[in-house]
């Protein structure tokens, strides 16, 4: 069983008319996602890769049943767009689109909580099945089939291992991106939680950065509840200079909060295995 | 953005501050020294917390004292940063004084209140002294938060009620200017029993000031002369470090892990460079500008995995440096998306390529930097 979504998730584009929206449309098309309907207002009634676009949810639900969303828009639309989704009761909303502005980030996290929906992101690459289902924008090809759960805060970082594994004979049940920003709508703790109920996974990777306190809280969860499945962790950003901010809006150390130490020796204490390298991650499977 | 700015977007919006005047230079200052009462407060206007630990605030009794504290401050530096502007202000006789700040709890993604009665420059040592509330952005920082405030005996009733305001009107301008913390530290209640705003500190998000332009406006009328320049336009991609060993990557993660193993083989990363999602051929010349420019550099590691990038876009804005900058020796990887397409045209160019992430970086330490051995 993968986690989140599976083969008959039918899937929604919103900004399926723009550059990215497009192409990516296609890949996830090719790969098998069933995506059922797209939406870019003011451009409905066009077909994008042969999927009818409609200018609000609204209507595109009107005749497709949908049951999650992937999220192109620009920064200054995400918010509108998530809200959008939310309303609709759509129940997965990933969203890709990176420099989401705070305040609309904490906004639509609330709201989609207060409804029960789930936000993955923002500035996700999104969620792989391999060999079954993407909604994202992964390259899908250094992904294979398996038992190894991946989640992760950066998405190059998670092809490049993605690749060591699949070159290694290792494959993935899921792999989920939780976003690169400082506030995002699913933890890695929620996320290892589903891992770990999942009977087909047998080992999580983690990929952190610093920043931020998500590695912290899952130690905390697993100090107290202990290690069930063979986990392993690899955490970037050991050389970035405090207060400066790596890309990521969520990758910057201030004070002792995010620091790669605090999140390794957590980990660790927790029973985690850490990988210095990319390579030393397999010795570990 | 700096004490004075975030003190003329509280006041605008009903928060009482000291009275004060900002100068530039030891003229504006003479314009002003008579007509002032003394003693008066200095202070420097610098990006740091706890200015009074590092010289950023001194106390004149006089006239001549204040001229002389002007001269020793002005243009000079602390922590490497140019003392350009400072505030001369009013000296408040202080009752009490409070902490409050609103920021963000990240672990929940919700808005926190902070409060201690016990406000001034050792607030990070009395942090068992400081009360949190979270509370919901969509309802606010309504009664039922502030209700739970526990220092009704140190304000007289009537003075608490100013004091809720002072909140209400925080959170206001916390959601009205994309706050990521606005912090009063002290507010003070002072002897004549006014709630002033003593420091004042107020950080932005500046995904809100790069994407929201109105926004972006709207802070450049607070700003200090000519920090409009400050107001960033994209995200910084680019984050200087000391070493030799320029780094060229696409998303933060991969640039990231590549600084590390470049430490953990012994060589030391001159910078961060992120080249972002779908990076094409001009920024691929535009980051070896970029990094090439800098100082003493032995290489330049170009690792690449190309989802939404495509590789041969990579490797063509590698060819067109190589011809029009004057580069260092280059380590490339570019593997994923058309991978087969740049490898033609750098094994073309005579640019040595790699399809391993370790192999690439431990090649660029041993080569570049003899003296470090692995």
């Amino acid at each position: 069983m993968p986690i989140l979504i599976n083969e008959e998730t039918r899937v929604l584009v919103q900004g399926i008319t723009g550059k990215q929206g497009s192409i990516h449309t296609e890949k996830m098309l090719k790969y098998g996602t069933k995506i059922v309907a797209g939406v870019t207002p003011g451009k409905g009634g066009l077909k994008i890769h042969g999927v009818p676009v409609y200018n609000k949810i609204e209507e595109a639900i009107r005749y497709n049943r949908i049951n999650a969303t992937i999220v192109f828009v620009p920064a200054n639309n995400v918010f509108n767009a998530v809200k959008e989704a939310i309303e609709n009761n759509i129940k997965i909303i990933i969203v890709i689109t990176e420099l989401t502005p705070l305040h609309d980030s904490l906004q639509m996290i609330e709201l989609a909580r207060n409804k029960g929906v789930r936000i993955i992101g923002p500035n996700s690459a999104g969620i792989i099945v391999p060999n079954k289902v993407k909604i994202g924008i992964m390259p899908h090809h250094v992904f294979s089939y398996g038992k190894v759960g991946i989640m992760s805060r950066s998405g190059t970082l998670t092809y490049e291992i993605a690749n060591i594994l699949t070159k290694n004979g290792i494959g993935q049940s899921t792999s989920i991106s939780v976003g690169g920003d400082r506030v995002v709508g699913t933890t890695f703790l929620e996320v290892y939680k589903m891992f770990e109920e999942d009977k087909e996974t047998e080992s999580i990777i983690i990929i952190g950065e610093i920043g931020g306190t998500m590695e912290e809280e899952l130690s905390k969860y697993l100090m107290k509840n202990g290690i069930k499945k063979n986990t392993i962790a690899y955490i970037v950003g050991k050389t970035a200079p405090p207060e400066k901010r790596m890309g990521h809006a969520g990758a910057i150390v201030i004070g002792e909060i995010g620091s790669y130490k605090s999140k390794v020796e957590s980990l660790m204490r927790a029973g985690v295995r850490i990988a210095m390298k990319p390579y030393d991650i397999i010795k570990f499977l | 953005m700096l004490e004075y700015e975030s003190k003329k977007i509280i006041n605008d919006y009903g928060i009482k501050i000291p009275k004060g005047f900002l100068i530039k230079s030891i003229e504006d200052c003479l314009k002003i020294s008579k007509k002032i009462d003394y003693p008066i407060f200095l202070k420097a206007q610098l990006p740091l917390k706890e200015r009074t630990k590092i010289g950023g605030i001194a106390l004149a009794n006089n006239e001549k004292e204040l001229i002389e504290l002007i001269k020793k401050m002005i243009n000079k530096k602390i922590n490497n940063i140019t003392i350009r502007n400072i505030l001369i202000e009013e000296k408040i006789d202080i009752e009490k004084e409070f902490f409050i700040a609103i920021t963000i709890d990240w672990s929940t993604s919700s808005p926190i209140l902070l409060f201690s009665s016990y406000g001034g420059i050792d607030i990070e040592k009395r942090k068992e002294e400081v009360h949190f509330f979270k509370f919901s952005y969509k309802e606010g920082l309504n009664d039922s938060i502030l209700n739970k405030i526990p220092f009704i005996d140190f304000l007289e009733k009537e003075k608490f009620e100013e004091f809720k305001e002072i909140l209400r009107k925080l959170w206001f301008i916390f959601k009205e200017f994309n706050a990521e913390i606005i912090e009063l530290n002290p507010l003070a209640l002072s002897t004549k029993g006014e709630l002033i705003a003593i420091d004042a500190r107020i950080v932005l998000d500046d995904d809100a000031l790069i994407i929201k332009k109105e926004f972006a406006n709207k802070i450049s009328k607070y700003l200090i002369n000519n920090r409009v320049d400050c107001i960033p336009k994209e995200r910084e991609n680019f984050v200087e470090l000391d070493g030799n060993i320029g780094v060229i990557g696409n998303g933060a993660g991969i640039v990231m892990a590549t600084l590390d193993l470049i430490n953990l083989f012994g060589g030391k990363p001159a910078n961060f460079y992120d080249l972002g999602g779908g990076a094409n051929l001009e920024a691929t010349f535009k980051a070896l500008e970029k990094v090439s420019s800098m100082k003493n550099l032995k290489c330049i590691i170009i690792n690449v995995f190309g989802g939404m990038t495509k590789c041969d876009e990579i490797a063509k804005g590698i060819i067109l440096a190589k011809e029009k900058l004057n580069l260092p020796k280059l380590y490339v990887r570019l593997i994923g998306e058309n991978e087969e397409k740049a490898k033609k045209i750098l094994k073309m160019a005579g640019i040595k390529y790699f399809d391993d992430m370790e192999l690439l970086i431990k090649n660029a330490v041993k080569e570049c930097d003899k003296k470090c051995q692995y």
